[in-house]
């Protein structure tokens, strides 16, 4: 378990991370979303003890990370695929790792085997590739089989393969009762992978909880087309519901499918066309983090 | 029931250091240069002594000294080793994945110090016996000295005489101190060129800042500075105004500690 509380964090007058309570349940995948620069990284590290927290604390298993007897065998974690030294090939790298917490150097082969690197086990981890690099990462993550496990954006540079892999792989990890918390960027992939998020923006925590209580802040809209969109306009506008007017049809909120059609009904009113515009997770997401992206392009019009 | 303790984090950054290939190669130079030079400075003193208008006198021939020289050269291997073992870590961002398996940052620290100790001082050491072998064997045996006027016998060092095996013993230990102060000016630097710029800077460029200090202050920093720390260490006989061999060899100590212990503070205090 993961225990975060009134986590703080600022860099000269930058605030990284500010206040950020929450905790990590065994046994699921807990998706730790934000845009980048939110402070998913930080937050993490901090976590493992590379950055000292300004305020606040970061505890595993109830431990403070830096007290743990062998922190690989309690808390595994893939933050940078490419950290690492690039001349040394991936059996030395893991087995340097496990001797240093006194791992059994047997557990290297199995690892690698798991991530399916045996075949590359003897090449330079500077001539993988960053897919290749990733599964190698999640290797060192696993090396002590800690109960708790931590990955920084896993799937960039994965192949379509591989991410179906990472994704399985890590709802096996919850499901022998694990803790599992895995950053992103984007709702889209942790909706498949996570039961529960955890979502920050600049820092701070906006909301957190499984997919169902997270749907409540999607809003379905209905697109209705009839032969009077006025009349039926003023009608739903009196029953509380808003609309917009969208080419020749309606946007209602408010109201299902089933309400408008029988409010059309009633009032004898055509319907052409009624079709329920169900809003993803993603919009969710996009919606709760709109405003907190720390870098936003734009698209310039020509 | 495993655990991180001083001795796993140790086989570990010994691991390491033999599955890099930088380091591996760095000691190879290292041992390179101290035999190569000892032995190349050797052997041209028969070119040096049959020069009959060179003006040779047998009181310049110091047999122990030509012998070992190469550890002047080495000195530099030893501080990119040490500098390069911690800074590397920074460079590619593997810091990070040490300090996650081993958070308390002492250990991390103590091994790294004593694997470089370990593989340079045995390394450094070895070198310098072969290369006072070798370099002695090919010395001139004798030389026409200009102010007797005649051919003379020239003192070939041996290993019994008086302060030689003292002398061949610092010069390894001298590498590994300098190796250490790279260890530690790696740890505070953190950055590859800016710590080997400072090594270099200490070891070539005070000296010669020295040069336009006042007498006494010279006097005082040319006494402590570490290249002459090195030559007070493995001279027979001591030049004036320097440490006996001992004393230099206790400072220089005490400066790789001192830097250690800074680069712990401050690796301790920092964000990775």
């Amino acid at each position: 378990m993961i225990e975060i509380s009134h986590l703080t964090k600022t860099f000269g007058d930058v605030t990284a991370v500010h206040d950020l309570t929450f905790s990590v349940q065994p046994g699921e995948v807990t998706g730790f979303l934000g845009p980048n620069g939110s402070g998913k990284t930080t937050t993490m590290r901090m976590i493992l003890g590379l950055h000292r927290p300004t305020s606040g604390s970061a505890t595993v298993n109830g431990k403070n990370y830096r007290d743990l007897a062998a922190p690989l065998t309690e808390v595994g974690a893939l933050l940078d695929a490419k950290a690492l030294h690039p001349g040394r090939t991936a059996r030395h790298h893991l087995r340097a790792l496990a001797l240093s917490n006194g791992i059994s150097t047997s557990r290297v082969a199995e690892v690698l085997n798991i991530v399916g690197l045996s075949s590359v086990a003897d090449k330079r981890a500077g001539e993988f590739s960053l897919g290749m690099s990733q599964r190698l990462g999640i290797a060192a993550a696993i090396l002590g089989d800690p109960g708790i496990l931590m990955f920084d954006e896993p799937v960039n540079g994965l192949d379509p393969e591989g991410i179906r892999w990472v994704r399985e792989f890590f709802r096996f990890l919850a499901s022998e009762g694990r803790t599992v918390l895995v950053s992103s960027h984007l709702m889209s992939e942790m909706q498949l992978t996570a039961d529960r998020f955890i979502i920050i923006g600049r820092g701070r925590l906006i909301t957190q909880g499984t997919q169902d209580e997270l749907s409540v802040h999607v809003r379905s809209t209905v697109r209705v087309v009839t032969g009077d969109n006025d009349a039926l306009a003023a009608l739903m506008t009196q029953r509380g519901w808003t609309l917009e007017r969208e080419g020749d049809g309606l946007h209602v909120t408010g109201g299902s499918a089933r309400d408008i059609g029988a409010l059309a009904f009633d009032n004898q009113i055509a319907v052409y066309e009624l079709s329920p515009l169900n809003a993803s997770l993603e919009e969710a997401f996009m919606e709760l983090t709109a405003g907190e992206a720390q870098y936003t392009g734009k698209v310039q019009e020509a | 029931m495993s655990r991180t303790t001083l001795a796993t984090v140790t086989r570990a950054e010994f691991a390491k250091f033999r599955t890099a290939r930088s380091y591996v190669i760095g000691l190879i130079v290292l041992v390179v240069l101290f035999i190569g030079m000892g032995t190349l400075i050797s052997g041209l003193q028969n070119v040096r002594v049959s020069d009959h208008h060179g003006g040779f006198t047998a009181s310049e021939f110091d047999s122990t000294a030509f012998a070992l020289i190469g550890y002047f050269f080495a000195q530099f291997a030893g501080g990119v080793i040490g500098a390069l073992f911690v800074t590397s870590e920074f460079a590619t961002g593997s810091i990070r994945t040490t300090l996650a398996a081993v958070p308390r940052r002492g250990l991390f620290v103590i091994a790294k110090a004593i694997v470089v100790t370990v593989i340079v001082g045995i390394a450094s050491e070895i070198a310098a016996f072969v290369s006072f072998f070798a370099g002695t064997a090919i010395q001139p045996r004798s030389a026409f000295d200009v102010v007797a006027n005649k051919v003379v016998d020239l003192p070939i060092a041996s290993l019994s005489g008086q302060g030689v095996l003292r002398a061949v013993l610092m010069s390894g230990l001298y590498v590994t101190l300098l190796t250490l102060l790279g260890v530690g000016l790696g740890l505070i630097v953190r950055h590859t060129a800016g710590t080997i710029s400072i090594f270099v800077g200490l070891i070539f460029i005070v000296p010669l800042i020295s040069l336009a200090l006042p007498t006494g202050w010279q006097q005082g920093l040319d006494k402590i500075l570490p290249s002459n720390l090195g030559q007070s260490m493995i001279a027979i006989s001591q030049p004036a105004n320097s440490f006996s061999a001992g004393p230099a060899a206790l400072l220089l100590g005490a400066y790789a500690l001192g830097l250690l212990l800074l680069g712990y503070v401050l690796t301790n205090r920092r964000d990775v």
